[in-house]
C-alpha cells in the first residue's frame, strides 16, 4: 500500500494502516498503537501476574519490543494478536518466576499507610454504574478476579482473552500457539472452574 | 471440578447458547433437563460477568515511558529508478558478454569477407614462426656442442644402460634435494592445545 493511500486520520485508520504509518518513520502512528492497546494489554497481563508494578514493566516491555520490531510485522497476522502473543509471554515467564500474590483491588496488600493504599489501588475504567450497582459489581467482579486468579495460567490466559477481551478462538490459538481444539477445552475447563469457584455467590 | 456426562450437553453445544445459536436438538435437551439448563443459565452468568470487568489502566505516562524506549524506524530512502540504458551499461558482466559476442561476431565476419588476406597473413605468419623456432633449437644445440662438459656426458650416455643409470641416479638427487628442502622450510608444529579443562 502506497502511503499517499494513507491520508486518513490515525484514529479512523485500521491497525493495518497504522503499522504502515509507523513503518515510514511517523512518531504518531507509534502512539497510536500505545494507545489503542494499552488498557487490554496492561488487563490482561495485570489480571496474569496480579501486581500493578510488575505489569506495568512487563506491558511496557511487551510494547518497546513489539514497536521496535515493528518493521519485521507481517501485515497476514492481526496487529492484536502480535501484541498479545509478545505481552502474554512476558507474562508467563514473569509467572514461571515467582510466586503469585493475591489480587487486591483496593491496593497493595503490602501498602501500610492510607495514602499507599491509594497510590496503589487500581484505576478502572468506568462504566456508568450508580453507587449500589458499582458496589454489588464490585463484589461480583472481586469474586470473578479471585476465580480468575486460581486457575492455572494457560486457562486463565485463555478465558481472559475470550471472554473479556472478546478475542475468537482462532485468534486465541494463534496468540497462544496452540491447536483450536486445545483452546476450546481450555476455555470449557477454565468456564467450568470458574462456576464452581463462583457458586458460592448464588446462596 | 465438575464435568458434564457425555450425554447430556458438549462444550460446543455450551458455545452454541452463549453465542445464541443452540441446535434444536441442544434445546429440546434443555427443556427437561435440569442440570443443563443450569449450567447453560450459569455459564450466561459468568460471560457476562467476565465480559462486564473493567479495563484496567496504567499509571499516568504509560506510553510516554514506552515511547522513550522507542527507535522510530527510519524509512529507506526512495531511490529513484535508472534509466535502461544506464541499468545496462551498470551491469558488469552484461557489458563483458555482449563485447566478447560482439568481437567474435565481427572476427568471424570479417574472416569470411577477406578470406585470401587471411589466408596470407597465417601462411606467412606459419613460415616465420616456424624458421624462427628451427633456427632458435640449432642455436641453442650448436651451444650446447661446444661446451667442456659435452664430450663426458655424451659419453656417460653412450649405451642404453648407461643412459638409464644417469636418469635413475637424476631422479634419486632430485627427489634427496626436494625431502631436504622440505624439511628446511616446514614450519614447526605448534604445541596440541589441552582439550581438558
Amino acid at each position: 500500500m502506497a502511503l499517499t493511500d494513507l491520508q486518513v486520520p490515525l484514529r479512523e485508520a485500521t491497525d493495518q494502516q497504522v503499522v504502515e504509518f509507523a513503518k515510514a518513520g511517523r512518531e504518531a502512528a507509534y502512539r497510536e498503537l500505545v494507545r489503542r492497546y494499552e488498557r487490554p494489554v496492561f488487563s490482561l497481563v495485570y489480571r496474569m501476574v496480579r501486581n500493578r508494578e510488575q505489569a506495568e514493566d512487563l506491558s511496557q516491555e511487551a510494547f518497546v519490543k513489539v514497536l521496535n520490531a515493528i518493521e519485521s510485522y507481517k501485515p497476514e497476522y492481526k496487529f492484536s494478536s502480535w501484541v498479545f502473543k509478545i505481552a502474554n509471554n512476558a507474562a508467563i515467564d514473569h509467572l514461571r518466576r515467582r510466586e503469585l500474590d493475591t489480587l487486591s483491588l483496593d491496593g497493595s496488600p503490602h501498602a501500610e499507610t492510607p495514602e499507599m493504599i491509594e497510590a496503589t489501588a487500581l484505576q478502572i475504567g468506568s462504566v456508568g454504574e450508580s453507587a449500589l450497582d458499582e458496589v454489588v459489581a464490585r463484589e461480583l467482579g472481586g469474586a470473578i478476579e479471585d476465580g480468575i486468579r486460581l486457575l492455572r495460567p494457560e486457562y486463565r490466559t485463555c478465558i481472559l482473552l475470550r471472554h473479556v477481551e472478546g478475542r475468537s478462538y482462532e485468534e486465541i490459538a494463534e496468540i497462544l500457539n496452540l491447536p483450536l481444539g486445545t483452546v476450546k477445552t481450555y476455555i470449557h475447563r477454565a468456564r467450568n472452574e470458574l462456576r464452581i469457584s463462583l457458586a458460592h455467590l448464588k446462596e | 471440578m465438575s464435568s458434564l456426562p457425555s450425554v447430556h450437553l458438549t462444550a460446543d453445544d455450551l458455545d452454541a447458547f452463549l453465542i445464541g445459536s443452540p441446535s434444536q436438538a441442544a434445546r429440546e435437551h434443555v427443556a427437561f433437563c435440569d442440570a443443563c439448563r443450569s449450567v447453560v443459565q450459569a455459564d450466561r452468568i459468568l460471560v457476562a460477568a467476565l465480559h462486564g470487568l473493567p479495563a484496567l489502566i496504567p499509571a499516568n505516562g504509560f506510553g510516554e515511558r514506552v515511547m522513550a524506549q522507542v527507535r522510530i524506524a527510519v524509512p529507506a530512502p526512495v531511490v529513484a529508478p535508472l534509466p535502461w540504458p544506464r541499468r545496462l551499461l551498470g551491469n558488469r558482466r552484461l557489458v563483458a558478454s555482449a563485447a566478447t559476442v560482439l568481437g567474435v561476431w565481427a572476427s568471424a565476419v570479417w574472416t569470411a569477407s577477406n578470406s585470401a588476406l587471411f589466408d596470407s597473413w597465417t601462411s606467412q605468419a606459419w613460415q616465420t614462426g616456424t624458421t624462427w623456432v628451427a633456427q632458435t633449437l640449432q642455436t641453442m644445440a650448436a651451444a650446447v656442442a661446444q661446451q667442456s662438459w659435452y664430450g663426458t656426458a655424451l659419453a656417460l650416455t653412450s649405451t642404453p644402460a648407461r643412459a638409464a643409470l644417469v636418469v635413475v641416479a637424476a631422479v634419486a638427487t632430485w627427489a634427496v634435494g626436494v625431502l631436504v628442502l622440505r624439511r628446511l622450510v616446514m614450519i614447526p608444529a605448534e604445541p596440541a592445545a589441552d582439550a581438558a579443562w
